[in-house]
């Protein structure tokens, strides 16, 4: 308990200042970590967590172990990540990940009525149909999302667009207005501004499978049943919209991240993170 | 499971699906590699024909033992001209080494760096037109296509080898003029599915 206690101080109470911390270190005009690790600049590089697991096809062997040699530093952080979720759950989502922060803290500056509210849509059978098209059509020849629709290549041009040429020629085509319209839309006018999180990033959704595949063994965030009063309390300021209300809350944990504010609004006491009992 | 559930996991399907097939061709990105023999992109940049201007991104690696500098142009063609912008950090920390673009030209490329070029094309079809109405000739750097792979005057070096047929964004050894890496370019009818076919 006194270690669960500890880390709820420090990556609960600490989370914003965490999130402002990713941005400085992966994001322009610093990039500190592109800077300090490779001659890259943003993710786009060696970096890239996503290129490497959308396969081409007639792809051969020598092709795909090209791509994931040339985006290994992405490939060890996706490795990273779905290895510590499955322990520890979505950390990386919740606390690390520059663009969803990015997203949430641009949520944050934004007005409450200039909000929109995406929370009646189940996030998970559109992120998974978007995943299966990710991950099939250049298989199957049909076309290809990654590069197109990526987060992780327009927000990095949106924060270096005011330094650098070549981030600003991002935005002067379809594919640059596209990204950054869903961009606006779906994480920093979203309430809780994940929707973007939730409905299109291909490692949010396999983070997702982690999390709930290991769900039985490692630390997750849970309900204790016989406290919950279903008052609602958590739902309301739930990013992920992973909390339904029965006779008590229940978590969806392929929506869940340990950002713990339902944790720290509960009024029972009836939410936790921890192993299951 | 609901149908509701099942219902919008197809409606996503099929506008992701959508969204995947349906390409704008006013932008294209290319990845290859820079080496000694001529590397190749992983595939041809496709832009829309009709437009008059795009946006190409060009990103490559270094392969040992390639060592120098390499100039980039846009050859194959005629009527269209290039702007380039390396992407480089808006702060330099100095953290790692980071070869210099001035003008078009990679200085001081070493093996495993990695370029970032963004391409501006823009047609001078009517700059032609008009230069061949009043019998003066296109000035000198509006075209980028024409005979390339052109060297600086009195460099003494030979033509460029391994020029291929169409238009392509090539990086040349200043040194050998030898091709490094190519890019086929290739312009379609506006929109569409292709995506390096």
């Amino acid at each position: 308990m006194a270690v669960e206690e500890k880390n709820k101080a420090v990556l609960s109470r600490g989370r914003t200042l965490i999130m402002v911390l990713s941005l400085v270190l992966f994001l322009p005009p610093l990039a500190v970590i592109f800077q300090a690790s490779s001659s890259d600049i943003d993710f786009c590089g060696t970096w890239c967590p996503r290129m490497f697991f959308a396969v081409r096809q007639g792809a051969g062997l020598g092709e795909i172990a090209g791509g994931i040699m040339r985006s290994y530093l992405g490939v060890a952080l996706v490795a990273g990540v779905l290895v510590s979720t499955f322990f520890f759950g979505r950390y990386w989502c919740s606390h690390f990940c520059p663009i969803g922060g990015a997203g949430e803290l641009g949520s944050k500056l934004t007005p409450a009525k200039m909000k929109l509210d995406y929370s009646s849509i189940p996030a998970a059978p559109v992120r998974y149909g978007y995943l299966l098209v990710y991950c099939a059509a250049p298989l199957l020849g049909l076309g290809s999302l990654c590069c197109s629709y990526c987060n992780f290549a327009a927000v990095p041009s949106l924060f270096g667009a005011a330094f650098v040429s070549a981030d600003l020629d991002y935005f002067l085509r379809f594919y640059g207005i596209i990204n950054l319209v869903l961009f606006l839309l779906l994480a920093v006018l979203a309430r809780g501004g994940r929707a973007y999180c939730n409905f299109l990033c291909p490692i949010g959704a396999l983070d997702a499978l982690s999390a709930r595949f290991g769900q039985g063994i490692g630390r997750r965030v849970r309900v204790t049943a016989e406290r919950c009063t279903a008052c609602g309390s958590c739902r309301e300021v739930c990013p992920t919209w992973a909390i339904s209300l029965e006779s008590t809350a229940k978590v969806d944990q392929l929506s869940c991240f340990p950002c713990r504010k339902c944790e720290k609004v509960c009024p029972e006491g009836a939410i936790r993170y921890g192993k299951a009992k | 499971m609901k149908f509701s559930t099942i219902a919008l996991f197809s409606l996503s399907v099929v506008i992701s699906a959508v969204a995947a097939h349906y390409r704008f061709h006013d932008s294209a990105h290319a990845i290859g590699m820079l080496k000694i023999g001529g590397g190749t992109a992983r595939h041809p940049a496709v832009l829309d024909k009709e437009r008059d201007s795009h946006v190409l991104i060009a990103t490559a690696g270094v392969v040992p033992p390639f060592r120098g500098n390499a100039r980039v142009v846009l050859e194959g063609g005629r009527g269209l001209s290039a702007t380039f912008h390396n992407a480089e950090p808006a702060v330099n920390l100095g953290l790692h080494h980071r070869p210099e673009f001035r003008g078009d030209t990679y200085y001081d490329l070493r093996p495993k760096d990695r370029i970032a070029l963004w391409v501006r094309i823009t047609r001078n079809d009517k700059l032609e037109s008009i230069s061949s109405q009043i019998g003066a000739s296109v000035p000198a750097g509006a075209d980028a296509l024409t005979d390339c792979p052109q060297h600086p005057a009195g460099s003494g070096l030979p033509a460029g080898k391994n020029r291929s047929a169409g238009p392509a964004l090539a990086f040349y050894d200043t040194a050998t003029n030898d091709r490094l890496l190519g890019i086929p370019l290739r312009f379609v009818a506006s929109g569409g599915a292709s995506h390096g076919r």
